[in-house]
This record gives C-alpha cells, structure tokens and sequence, in this order.
C-alpha cells in the first residue's frame, strides 16, 4: 500500500445529525419506557400525598376516638379506624413522608459509602481490594434485616437510627457494583488518556471512571429504596423502628397484627401502601435499566 | 548517543517485565520479558518510527517513556533529566512536555464529556487557559486539527474514527508539547482516513517544531514519515538506522522479512515476499542465543549460542552476528 501525501481534507465524513445531549437522549428514551413512566406516576402520587398530607387528610392522624375504634371503611373514614379509632386514610398519607424519607436517606448513606468504598477497592485493587471488600462480604453473609435489628439494638429506638442502621447494612451491595464497574471501566484507554494528559488519581476515579459507572448504580440505587422502605417496615413491625404514635406503615401493621381477624383493613390498607411503593421503586428501577443499559441501545 | 543537547529524549537499556502470577497463593512463576533491555534516542524536531509485530513491546516502550507503565529498569532522559525517577509532581510537569495520541479513536476519548471539554481538560489540569482564554484556544485547537468550532459541543460518538483522531491528537496538542508518542494512531483508520492523519501529523511537526515517536506494525505507514526507523522483534531492537537506509539496504535478516512484506502499488509486480516458519516465540520464555534464531532464515550455530550485541556500525546501529 502506498500512503499518498496529498492535503488533508477536513470531511472525513459529514456529520450532520443533529446535535443532541446525552441528557436529551436519555430523556427522550426514558419516556419511551412504560414501566418507567408507570413508576414515575405512582411515585409522583407518593410524593404528593407525602407533601399535601395535611392539606388531603381527613382528619388528625394522632387523634384517638376510642368509640369509633375499629371502624370498617365507610364514607366517613375512606380506609376505616385503627384500635385506637384513628383515621387510617390520615395515617398513610402521614407515613408516606416517613416512608419515603427513611428510602432515601439510608440509600443515599449507603450510595455515598459504597460509592467510595468500591471506587477506592477497584480503582487501587490489591492489599486494599481484598480488605474493604472482606469486610464487605463479611456484612453480606448476614441476612440483612438481623444486621440492622442488631444496629438497632446498639443504637436505639428511632427513625433516624433505622436510617443509619438500614443504610449501614445495604453499603456492601453498592460498594460490589461500583467495585466490578470500576474494574472494567479502569482499563478504558480514556482512562489511560486522561491520566496522560496529567490527572491524579482522585480526578481519574471521580471525573473519568464514576460517571462511566452512573448508570448500573442509578438502577441499583432506585431499587434499593424500596428494599430500604420495606426494612424499615420491618424493623417497625418489630416494634424497633419507629415509636408507635408516628404514623409509620410498618409499625401500623405491627400494631394491626392482633386484630387481623375482626378488622382485616387495619393491615390491608398499610401493606397495600407499602406495596405500592416498592412497586413504584420497581418498576422505575427497571425502566432506567432499560434506559441506561447500552446493550440495550 | 551522547549529544545531550541535540537529543530531546535519550532511552537507555529499558526493560519492563511482568510477573506471572500462579499457583495456589499467587507466587510468580515467571516473567513475560515485554521490552528487555531497549535503548534509543530522538532528536528534536525529528521522527523516530518503532516497528515490530504484535507484541514486540513498542507500544510498551512508548507506554513507559511517559511513564504510563512503570519500567522494570532503566533510564529514560528526556532534556536530560531521568523521567524514570520523577515524583508525582514532576511526573505531572512532564505531561505538559510529553503527551500521546492512541491507536484506537473509539476508545480513547472519554464518552460522557464533550470534544470541547476533552481538548479543555489539559489546559485545566495545567493552569494553562481558563475562562474566554480558554474557549478560544479549544476553538484554535479543533480548526488545527481540521474541525470547526461547533464541533465542540458535539460528543465523541457522533464523530467518524478519522475525525476523533483528530480530536485526540487536538488533546495531545492542547499543553503544547515537545514530544508526542503516536502509539499507532492510523491502524484502527479506513486507508483513504489513514494518509488525512498522516499528513495532519507531518504538518502539525513542521509548524510547531514536534518531535514524534511513532509506533507501528508495518514499514508501509511508518517509512513516509520516520526520519529513522528502529525495529523491534520479542522485547529487544534488533536494527535502528535511517528511514532510507533502512529500507534500501536492510541488514537485519528480520527487517529484511519486513520489507518484503510491504505490499507492492504494482499488481503482479513480482515480490520475493519472505515468509517466516513458525510463531514469535513466548516472551515468558525466550530461545537462548539470538532471539530471532528460531525463525532466521541465515541463522548458523553462533545465534543460537550467543546473543548478538546491539553496536554502532557507520552511524547506524544492529543486533545480527553475520553484518
């Protein structure tokens, strides 16, 4: 083959696609994804009734009337009366703020500390890799609800202590992801590139590697909120979550439990609640996975 | 090799061994030999081509002379300082002094940031532009590079492999070096795209006074724009002499099998193609004596007994003992 030195020529080939962003993109595919946008309604839903709670609920969610103890629902109480004769309507609107906020703040914890953690495992590898993810295996033989029932116990009763316990205990699942992400993500030649071109490490893993990882970590984190809400509950069906006059859906049901068999709306309607929530989770989980998967594309 | 003055980089007995790692707890059972004892040096304002096969070690060699792969041992002197023993923040210095453009254009630019972001991103890092300053110098590096200035804005994947080849070699050019590594920058490119780049390259040299390592396969790209050639075979040069020089009057048996290798502009054009018996033989465990004597077509008792030494002869340079 014989290279012709002849002038370089600028059209090596027309692009002429319009110019569109990766956020545009990522947009326009998401709202070609049906269960994204199913989830995306359900959740708005929550989050309104989390927010307008006292402007939508009936009554006060804290009020006892023990002679209308007990009620089945009826046009005066839409989902009927607890034992102690409060509006249920009114409580799970209530509890979804307290729902949706445990979700997100033992997720976040856990996103930022197995963010860091699995960046810092894959990206040095080695002596450090094998020891954060040693221990984070050795969180993970646990079942993860008898971990944080036994945070709970160290820490004490209260919502803020379910958020730390639960977060602690989901770090080793994102800490895994991100690890393997890295891992693959690390060999890119950009990365090499961007480490030639005279990035240090924290640049290299914060600027060049996490946001190639964004997308497995969105999906997973998504999901992990409702995973995080049904722990919650759990843990307050357990009488070890939230103390009980706090409208929170999972102690609802604990409290439910004794008269399940004469009054069956007091555990339908907090577990349908909960239900709702974590299919809303869900399903926008698996939509972004669609979304952000680039197989897929 | 001595000329400290005329030569920008000056390369001395690099080796870079890997370990095998193996066994039941992980012991080094060996080492893969990649680049084993190679010394060189460039002129500045000149072009010095690397040629071998896959896995000869001349993209590894040119992955340690920045210091993106720590050698095993050796010098490396670029203006006379040993880059081999710079700390982070020299090593950081010499990034601004020495940058490199990739064989793969598809993958070697970071998908989620935009070109105008990429070729910003050295400048940055150096404190070299910020603000209008900075805009303006991303813009004068894309029309250098053949590009416009609404490409900018654009993301890697909607470019064609030629164009983000350009976006590459904009990058490297972006803090103004003096050495730029070419770690085979045209292999991954359609023939018609690969002479747009060379050209661009060669320009880009003459106008801002570069001075390249080019790293190839094949004579064919690496013999238009070399003002020397240095040819390795498994982890060693076995001939460094003049471009010219080297593809007239070859004196190695290997670069000679090179040569013949070049595809001829004549068809039917008769060609004494010289085709080697057998593989290249592992690095892990190279043959005693001559590493090439597995494969000589002139190979005698001497090579494979001895290793040829690698010595001057009439300002050109050969490992073979029958020159």
């Amino acid at each position: 083959m014989e290279i012709q030195l002849k002038d370089s020529n600028t059209s090596d080939a027309a692009s002429l696609a319009v110019h569109k962003s990766p956020a545009v993109e990522f947009l326009e595919r998401f709202f070609r994804s049906n269960s994204a946008i199913i989830g995306l309604v359900l959740l708005l839903i929550l989050v309104a009734a989390a927010l307008f709670a006292p402007v939508f609920a009936p009554y006060d969610p804290y009020e006892s009337n023990m002679p209308n103890a007990l009620t089945a629902p009826s046009s005066a109480h839409l989902m009927g009366t607890d034992e102690l004769g409060r509006d249920i309507f009114s409580r799970i609107l209530y509890g979804a703020r307290i729902s949706l906020v445990v979700g997100v703040q033992a997720v976040s914890l856990a996103l930022i500390c197995g963010v860091v953690l699995g960046a810092v495992a894959g990206y040095y590898g080695g002596k450090v890799d094998t020891v954060i993810m040693g221990f984070m295996d050795v969180m993970l033989s646990f079942p993860s609800i008898l971990l944080a029932i036994a945070f709970m116990t160290v820490l004490g009763r209260g919502i803020d202590k379910a958020v730390i316990a639960i977060g602690i205990v989901s770090i080793p699942q994102y800490a895994r992801i991100v690890r393997s992400s890295v891992l693959s993500v690390k060999e890119n030649v950009y990365v090499t590139a961007a480490r030639a071109i005279g990035n240090g490490d924290g640049r290299l893993i914060f600027v060049h590697i996490l946001p190639n990882v964004l997308a497995p970590i969105i999906v997973r984190a998504t999901i992990g909120i409702s995973d995080a809400i049904l722990e919650a509950a759990a843990l307050g069906f357990l009488g070890l979550g939230v103390a009980p006059p706090t409208a929170e859906w999972g102690t609802m049901l604990g409290s439910g439990r004794q008269t399940i068999f004469n009054a069956p709306h007091i555990v339908t309607f907090p577990g349908l609640a909960i239900t709702m929530t974590v299919m809303a989770f869900n399903l926008l989980g698996d939509g972004l996975r669609d979304v952000l998967d680039p197989r897929l594309k | 090799m001595s000329n400290r003055d005329s030569n920008l980089l000056t390369v001395n007995d690099l080796r870079k061994h890997f370990p095998i790692k193996g066994g039941l707890f992980g012991r080094t059972v060996g080492t893969v030999k990649a680049v084993d004892g190679v010394s060189f040096s460039i002129k500045r304002g000149e072009t010095l081509g690397l040629v071998g096969e896959s896995g000869c070690g001349k993209s590894t060699t040119g992955m340690m002379v920045l210091r993106l792969l720590e050698p095993t041992s050796g010098d490396i002197l670029f203006e006379g300082e040993n880059v081999a023993q710079f700390n982070k923040s020299r090593l950081k210095d010499f990034r601004r002094q020495a940058q490199i453009v990739f064989q793969d254009p598809y993958a070697s630019l970071n998908p989620r940031m935009s070109v105008g972001d990429i070729i910003a991103e050295p400048m940055i890092l150096h404190g070299i532009a910020k603000g209008p300053d900075l805009t303006k110098r991303v813009e004068k590096l894309l029309r250098l590079v053949g590009l416009g200035p609404h490409h900018g804005r654009r993301y890697p994947h909607e470019f064609s492999g030629g164009q983000r080849q350009r976006v590459g070699i904009a990058r490297a050019l972006a803090v103004n070096p003096k050495l730029i590594v070419c770690d085979e920058p045209v292999s991954a490119l359609d023939v018609s795209i690969q002479s747009q780049i060379l050209n661009l390259l060669v320009e880009l040299q003459q106008e801002m006074g570069l001075t390249y390592l080019f790293i190839a396969h094949g004579l064919n790209v690496i013999k238009h724009i070399s003002d020397r050639i240095g040819v390795m075979y498994l982890g060693k040069m076995v001939e460094l002499a003049g471009g010219d020089e080297l593809i007239t009057d070859p004196w190695h048996p290997y670069t000679r099998t090179l040569i013949s290798a070049i595809p001829k502009p004549q068809p039917g054009q008769k060609s004494n193609r010289i085709i080697l018996q057998g593989d290249v033989p592992s690095p892990a465990n190279p043959p005693n004596g001559c590493r090439f004597h597995t494969r000589c077509p002139e190979c005698t008792e001497i090579c494979t007994l001895t290793e040829p030494e690698f010595k001057q002869r009439n300002g050109r340079f050969v490992a073979c003992h029958h020159v």
